[in-house]
This record gives C-alpha cells, structure tokens and sequence, in this order.
C-alpha cells in the first residue's frame, strides 16, 4: 500500500513518547509514524507531499459538546450580537445597535412570502445600553408581515404588530406579555406561556429539522470549517428517523467529520432508552459512534435556571429550576451505569454537580466498573471539594470555557459576583487534580471553534476585556490537549484518536501558524484543512 | 382551522414525586367522572395506570417527555396542546398530570392561554408523611413551596401516617405557606409488611450464599418466575446471565427488597447468579431449580 508522508514545519503530536516532528507518514488512513524521513523510509516506498509543508500539523480537534442545532438554526435570521459564520462559512457581523438590528431585519424583509413569518435568532438585547426591541422598532421594518425574533436563551421572542394581531394576544390576559403604559402588548413576550400563542398562530417550531441529513451536513461543514474532524451531537432524540438521519448522513464516504449522538435519556423510559442505544451501537460505523447517554439535569447560569448552592444568584431570582425530579436524575444514573453505557451529565450550577457525584459515588459503590468515563458537562461553577470528589471517583469533565468570554461579564455584575467568577470553568485546578478534560463550545449556544475555545481558557478574557480568575488559566499545551485528546479521552475514543500516534486514524487539522509556538492569539490562527483517515476534506 | 366550538376543560395535578398524582388519575377514571378524557402525563418512568381500567373507559394516555435542555416541559407541552386541538374527535376534557419538579403557575398560564382549552382546575397533591423531608432539602424546597404557594387547592394525602402532632406541625407549614388554599385531607393505607407476614413460609437462621454459574443461555421468563415465586426465602439476588433470544443478549438481574428488575446489558464477562437467602427446603429447591436452567 501507498505510504504518503506529508512535511510540515511542525508537528505536535499530543503523543509524549514522540511529541514533535516535521514529517507524518499514512498508510491505509491512518498514522504510520512521526519522524524523520529517512527513517520512515524504512517502511517502504514513500510519495512525499509538500502541500503542508510551511504548515503545522496537529491531531484533528474533537469538539466534545455541542449539538445538530447549528446546522439548523442559520435556516433563520442570525441576529446575534457577536461576529458569527453560518456553516457555509459567511461571515454574519455581530449587531450592536438596535439600529443595526433593524437594518438587517430590512433587508431581509422582503425575502419569502408577505404572509409568511419572518423569523430570527440569536438576539440578547443585554448588550444595548438604552433602547428596548419591541413592537415599535419592528413595525418600522414591517407592520403587514409577521416578524418573530427569538431571544439567544430562547425563552424571550420579540413580535411585531402584525404578529401581536395574528396571535390575538390583545385580549388575552397572561404574565408573560409585557405590556406598555395603555395596557397594549409591547411586543416582548417572556416565557412559554406567553410564546405559545405565536407559535400556535404562526405554526412553525424553532427545533423544527434539527435531525434531518440536511441539517446533519451543514454542521459537520460548520465543525470541519474550525478544524474539528470528530463531533458530537450531545442531545439527540434517536427516534426511528434521527437515526435513519444520522446513519445515511455519515453513510457518505466524503463525510467530513465523524459524529458522536447522545441520547436524550429524558426522553424515554430507561429500560427502553438503554435498549435503544444498544441496538444502535450496531450500527457504529468509523464515522458514527452511539453509546453516550446524556442526561440534562439543570438550566444556565446566564437565564438563572442552573442550580446553585448558597449564596445563589448575586441579583435576580434565588435559584433556577430541574428539567426533572433530582431522585430521577439518580435512579437513571444507577440505571445507565449498570447497562455499561457512557453517561454524559449536563451540570451548570453547583447543586446540580452536588446531586449527580453522590449519584456516581452510590452507582459505583454498588457496582464497581473501572474505567467508567462518565463525564460532567459544563461544570462552569464546581467547587474544588466537588472536583477532589471528581478526581477520586474516576469521572471527566467537559468545561464550558467560551462562557468566559461570553457571558464573564454579565456573571460578574448580575448572576455570579466576584470571586465565583474567579473560579468559572476550573480548567487549572482539573488539571492539577489529574483529572481528564476537554473544553467545549455547546453550538448554537456559542459558535464552534477549538482554538477560540483554548483561547479562551489560556485567557480567561471576557468581551469587555476583563481577566476572570488569573489562577485558573492553563498553558496553551494543555489548552491544545484539552480540545484533542482530552476531548477524545471523555467520548472513549482516544485508542483511535486524539493524537498523532502509530495506528491511529490519520485525523489530522492543519494550521497557517503553530500553536505553541507563535505569538498570534489562538483565536487567530488560521484552519487550513484538515483530514479525516488521512483524507483531505478539502480546505487545502 | 377545525377548532372545537368549545373549549376543552383542562384539569392541572401537580405535586411532588410520590405525591399521589398516579392515584388521583386512577380515583378520575375509575370514578367515571369524565367521559372521553384524555390524560397527559410528563412523567420520566413508566406509567403507572391499569391499562385495562382506561381501556374500558375510552380514555386515552398520552405520554409527554422532557424535549428542551433547559425549559423543562414547558416547550413540549405548547406543540402538544395544538396537536391535540387538531384531533378529528377532540377529547372532551384535558387532565394534566404535570411532572415532579413543575411550578404550576407557568402551566396554568399556558393552560389558559392555549387556543381551544380553558383551565378549570389547578391542584396540588401533597404526601404529608414527605413533606418535612423535602420541605429540608435544599435542592428541592423552592419548587416544593411554589407548588403549595402557585395553587388554590390543596390535596394532602397520607395524613394517617403521621402521629397527631406531627399532623399539627406539618398542616401548620403547609398553612403558613398558603393560608387562603382549599384543603382535602386523604388517608391511605400503608404499605403491606409483606416480609413480616409471609415470614413462617420460609426457614431461619443464618443466611446462606449460594453461587449459580450458567454454562449455557437461559430462558429469561422462567428465571424470572423461579425468582419471583422465591420473594419469601430469597433476601438479594444479583447477577449476570445471557438470553437464549436471538441475540444472546446479556441481562443484570436483581432481586432486592422482593422486588425484581432486569435490565439488558453491554457487560458480557460472565454467566452467573449470587443469591441470598434463608436456609431450607425451598431455598434448595431453588437453587436446584437454577442449576437445571
């Protein structure tokens, strides 16, 4: 067989027998070795490709929490206050006026039919100073067409005239529609109480297509954009057609990233459920993997629905809310522990942290498994008791660095305060513990990214140029392990993964300047391709 | 839009796991109160309703499970109201039995609000022998006291389990939390001491361990018989054993406190069943019974 070695002017490995090199030799798609070329001559006859070689190679980066979402969401109006790129890669410039909001909306307006809703995404109005999104600022872009815009939490929509009408939400008498000085519907509507008139009238569903090849595709060409080659898709229904979905888009051979479902435990009877992913696991395949099990125990610190622990929240309400009894949460650790499954726990606040290690330390009491994996998500407000605890019951984290930058600033003057901002998403003090981690993106929540995501854990820099917690930063080694084979370490597929090592798939992401070694900030360094089994995807 | 001419009524139970909201369903139905009801329950484990009791009713069981990561039901429940509107023959009344953890005022807003429903009664079911140790919890006592505080009716069952001043002191907080709420106060029987009274059918004394390996794949229904019918000599059974299905898959079986689970398995090191129990005739006839599998 053909052994292709590809120079480079440098190779990080994540491989500590072998760290660095300037030349990776494949065979068969995947890793023959790292070394000089003379020595990987040995092997037989080599094609040298210089295509790489004023590049830097690193192992492709495993994105280990974020969701199908991404691929869907951008069918809608992007109005973020953040740059952001669609997964065609089109760079939408972050709004930071309610003008520049209106300004989009207009020129959008007129695209799809009059009588058909106008729907945009990704609007936090926590970043304007002075004036409020309401009916008014959207009647000025149209009062005959419904025009619909959903909140970044999702939990707030703001609707024009048009839609007010429509929905009839005039006379109705609820909470959740914030009305003006007359008594009339400003337009804003808080929770779904107050949403689900539009939703009815308009009769559309923002998760609508969520597991559709289509939406399957944009997003693996939004991960592979930013350099990732393995992702996962952390909460999926796996009914009959989000699997067919997943298998027939992963069935293509030119499928740029291999994908990691979970099941959305919540969903489903946990007898049924742990049948359901063991069925599935049949059809793994080298670019689709079932076996995670995900389990969604609280909200967000930004929408003050996570859990937390004494003192609670700085300003706001005093504590958020449980997607499901807490004895629930514990009955089905027990229950996907002891099917052998991989559980995958979101936890944002510190309660919830509290109630899922004393689940795992009681699963793991009475039925002992080494090498369990089970790995906390988010984590963003641990406790250094909880991670001792972490470290001692052999679990991983998945750390929820981008919350720095994104929302630092608004946990420091309105949900966290101070000096638990300092110890927001503990990437140092996991590492000092010994215990596995990655970092992640949560997409759509924030974009996909690695490197802006190692970024922002090498940083700890909010918007505003603020540094959380100078104690809890990390080199950009291990910000650069922690989004390859640490990653790969909490999907359990760092036999396969996650560094550049003999007999390894040849999963390698390929950057204009080395990581490590450069003074550009990791955000701004460039993904130039990257390949999958030793196969470019088609950036280079 | 084929919307009914009138509003469905809707009836909105919620309360706290174990709080009696699957005993109330059951009391509506076999009550025959309402005709053509149609139950909607977000619950995370089975239901536990007679199946046979709705079958003869006409009434219908819809399951809701949780869809969002962090708005709880709340999504779930806004898509499955329209869906049911649209029914060719919608039901004729609307029984909610919300989740463990939910508030109900977002519920009964969204209740009242859904186009072609009309919320008629909010409730809350309350187990008095509980209701200290969750009022003491921290990660549960804020949605415990909205769910006494959002309602104006208040269902407070097992109330005989208590002594007559833990009775005052529990209804007392429960007052003080929601001092204008309408009260109902419901005994229930307790629990039967199953082991006390089957304790003369089976031997005494020390118990023993006996280890059944399974050289072959065994049938899971007689297992589970040859268990069940042990409840009174066996104490614990726990193991690993393979189906004869096709698959040959593998199952984790227990048996503790006589109850017995099976659950299917990845694990596949070995075949074997550890039980514990009481010396004596049945409990060799039992492990007789295993070996012969």
């Amino acid at each position: 067989m053909t052994i292709t070695a590809y120079t480079a002017k440098a190779i990080h490995t994540m491989n500590p027998s072998q760290p660095v090199g300037q030349c990776v030799a494949i065979r068969d798609g995947r890793i023959l070795g790292v070394g000089p070329i003379d020595e990987i001559r040995r092997f037989g006859e080599v094609v040298v490709d210089d295509r790489y070689a004023d590049k830097v190679l690193v192992p492709g980066f495993v994105e280990g929490h974020s969701h199908a979402l991404e691929g869907s969401v951008w069918s809608h109006l992007y109005l973020g206050y953040f740059d952001r790129r669609d997964p065609e890669g089109k760079l939408w410039e972050g709004l930071k006026t309610p003008e520049a909001v209106q300004q989009r909306l207009a020129a959008h307006v007129d695209q799809g039919a009059a009588d058909s809703p106008l729907i945009a995404w990704g609007l936090d109005p926590v970043y304007f100073d002075a004036a409020p999104i309401d009916r008014w600022l959207l009647d000025a872009v149209s009062d005959t067409r419904p025009i619909v815009v959903i909140h970044a939490s999702l939990h707030v929509m703001f609707v024009n005239s048009a839609t007010i009408a429509l929905a009839g939400l005039v006379d109705m008498d609820l909470e959740g529609i914030v009305r003006d000085d007359q008594g009339q519907p400003s337009g804003v509507l808080e929770e779904f109480a107050a949403m689900h008139p539009v939703f009815d009238a308009l009769d559309f569903d923002i998760f609508e297509g969520v597991s559709d090849t289509r939406a399957l595709n944009r997003y693996a060409q939004a991960a592979r954009r930013e350099g990732v080659t393995t992702i996962t898709d952390l909460l999926n229904p796996m009914s009959d057609a989000a699997i067919a979905a997943l298998r027939e888009a992963t069935a293509a051979k030119d499928f740029p990233v291999r994908l990691v479902p979970a099941l959305n435990a919540l969903a489903w009877d946990p007898q049924m459920g742990s049948e359901r992913v063991q069925q599935a696991i049949d059809y793994n395949h080298e670019r689709l993997q079932f076996g995670l099990v995900k389990l969604v125990t609280d909200g967000a610190i930004q929408n003050f629905t996570a859990r937390l622990q004494w003192p609670g929240y700085l300003t706001g309400q005093e504590n958020g809310v449980w997607n499901a009894p807490p004895q629930t949460f514990h009955d089905m650790v027990q229950h996907y522990h002891q099917t052998g499954l991989h559980l995958h726990v979101h936890t944002n606040g510190d309660e919830a942290v509290s109630i899922i290690l004393d689940a795992l330390d009681e699963a793991l009491t009475m039925w002992p498994r080494p090498d369990h994996r089970h790995t906390l998500q988010h984590v963003q407000l641990i406790r250094q008791d909880q991670l001792k605890r972490v470290a001692r019951l052999g679990a991983c984290l998945n750390i929820f660095a981008n919350h720095i930058y994104y929302w630092g600033d608004v946990h420091l003057s309105k949900t966290l305060g101070f000096d638990r901002c300092q110890r927001l998403e503990p990437t140092a003090s996991a590492d000092r513990m010994g215990i596995v981690f990655g970092i992640h993106c949560d997409a759509p929540v924030t974009p996909i990214s690695p490197l802006f995501t190692a970024w922002c854990a090498t940083t700890r820099e909010t918007a505003s140029g603020v540094t959380l917690g100078e104690a809890e930063k990390i080199s950009r080694a291990r910000a650069l392990e922690a989004i390859t084979l640490g990653a790969a370490y909490t999907l359990r597929m760092d036999d396969r993964i996650g560094s550049l090592e003999p007999g390894k798939l040849a999963d390698i992401t390929v950057l204009d300047e080395d990581p490590l070694d450069s003074t550009t900030s990791l955000k701004d360094i460039g993904v130039f391709d990257t390949l999958l089994s030793g196969r470019s995807t088609g950036g280079g | 839009m084929s919307t009914s001419i009138l509003p469905i009524p809707a009836t909105l139970l919620c309360g706290f796991l174990g709080s009696g909201k699957t005993t109330r369903i059951n009391t509506l139905i076999a009550s025959g109160e309402l005709t053509n009801a149609l139950f909607l329950v977000n619950d995370f484990g089975r239901i536990n309703i007679d199946a046979e009791l709705i079958e003869s009713q006409e009434d219908h069981i819809l399951r809701l499970t949780n869809g969002c990561a962090c708005c709880g039901i709340a999504g779930n429940l806004s898509a499955q109201l329209r869906d049911i509107r649209r029914w060719p023959t919608p039901p004729s009344h609307l029984v909610f039995e919300a989740s463990g953890i939910a508030r109900p005022r977002p519920l009964m807003q969204l209740l009242d609000a859904a186009h072609g429903f009309r919320l008629e009664h909010a409730e809350t079911l309350i187990d008095a022998s509980a209701f200290t140790r969750h009022y003491t919890d921290a990660a549960v006592k804020d949605i415990v006291v909205d769910q006494i505080r959002e309602v104006a009716q208040l269902r407070i069952n097992r109330i005989n389990w208590l002594t007559e001043a833990q009775r005052e002191q529990v209804l007392q907080s429960i007052a003080a939390l929601n001092p204008t709420a309408g009260r109902t106060l419901e005994k229930a029987e307790k629990p039967a001491a199953t082991s006390q009274a089957s304790s003369k059918a089976r031997g005494s004394g020390p118990l023993v361990t006996e280890s059944v390996e399974f050289a072959n794949v065994i049938d899971l229904a007689t297992l589970e018989a040859l268990l069940s019918e042990a409840t009174t000599t066996l104490v614990r059974a726990k193991g690993l054993v393979q189906a004869n299905d096709h698959a040959g898959s593998y199952h984790v079986i227990q048996l503790a406190g006589g109850r017995l689970t099976r659950t299917a398995t990845r694990a596949h090191q070995s075949r074997a069943l550890v039980v514990i129990g009481y010396p004596g005739k049945d409990m060799d006839r039992l492990i007789a019974s295993l070996r012969a599998l």
